[in-house]
């Protein structure tokens, strides 16, 4: 086991306007690990993505609770689980392929290819009825020259 | 609190967007560049992103869904000044197969 170096826990009502505040949160936590401009906004993309998806889906005709934990790793890696007990996922293989959406909206069914694309690792637990877990994690590289 | 600005010159309408987009902003977003777009006929719509410091795949949507709209009123779409993060989800996206960036 990597040791935790240090972790943070967030829960919040699903409400849009808590996108902005959960993707700001976990770009701050992860400042301690002196990241790039780009890791940062690779980090804030999929959080918001995630996020995003856990009200806009997870939570449709309702207000639930989001959950988000965030950990940072003796090796530098950051792991961001976000997770929502919505209407879940009947089959996460076809949810997660590029521009499959259920949702109308002008939604263009990237989220998980964005997730995919800007972090090391993406794991998706579902269960329909029950809801759905997402994982990320990165690791941000370490620029002090030796 | 604007959302949006515009120039209309010689057939061209440059909409500027000021706030960054995530699912939240887009709906707003979404009225007021439609009313632009109605508003104002021209012959190409450029979407300019200088005030962008944030975009997700909600940007994505927001660019295919005006794409659409310019279409309905005859007029192109073409889209400028993306960050550098901002072009990269872009490029990714595979929206450029239908908008090109002018700059
Ligand atoms: N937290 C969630 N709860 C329920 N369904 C989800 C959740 N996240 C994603 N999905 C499903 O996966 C699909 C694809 O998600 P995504 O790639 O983010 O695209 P989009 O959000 O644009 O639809 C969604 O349309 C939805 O059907
Ligand atoms: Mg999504």
């Amino acid at each position: 086991m990597k040791r935790i170096i240090n972790s943070f826990k967030l829960a919040f009502p699903s409400r849009s306007c808590n996108e902005a505040f959960a993707r700001t949160a976990v770009s701050a936590f992860v400042t301690y690990l002196d990241p790039t401009l780009d890791e940062v906004s690779d980090i804030k993309t999929a959080v918001s993505e995630a996020v995003t998806n856990c009200i806009v889906h997870g939570y449709k005709d309702t207000i639930g609770t989001v959950f988000l934990r965030a950990t940072l790793l003796e090796d530098r890696t950051i792991v961001i689980q976000i997770k929502d007990r919505g209407c879940g996922i009947e089959d996460v293989r076809r949810a997660m392929t590029p521009a499959y959406t259920t949702g109308g909206e002008e939604r263009a069914g990237l989220g998980f290819s964005v997730m995919e694309a800007f972090m090391d690792t993406v794991r998706v637990r579902s269960k329909p009825g029950k809801g759905t877990t997402v994982t990320l994690s990165k690791k941000i590289g370490d620029r002090r020259e030796c | 609190m604007h959302t949006i600005t515009f120039s209309n010159d010689k057939g061209t309408l440059t909409i500027f967007i000021e706030r960054d987009i995530d699912h939240h902003n887009a709906a707003d977003l979404r009225l007021e560049i439609d009313r632009a777009i109605e508003l104002m006929p021209a012959r190409e719509i450029r979407l300019d992103f200088d005030s962008v410091e944030f975009m997700d795949s909600s940007g994505v949507g927001l660019i295919m869904g005006r794409y659409k709209k310019a279409a309905e009123h005859g007029a192109k779409l073409r889209i400028q000044n993306l960050n550098s993060r901002c072009r990269r989800l872009v490029e990714l996206s595979g929206v450029l197969e239908i908008v090109d960036i002018v700059k």
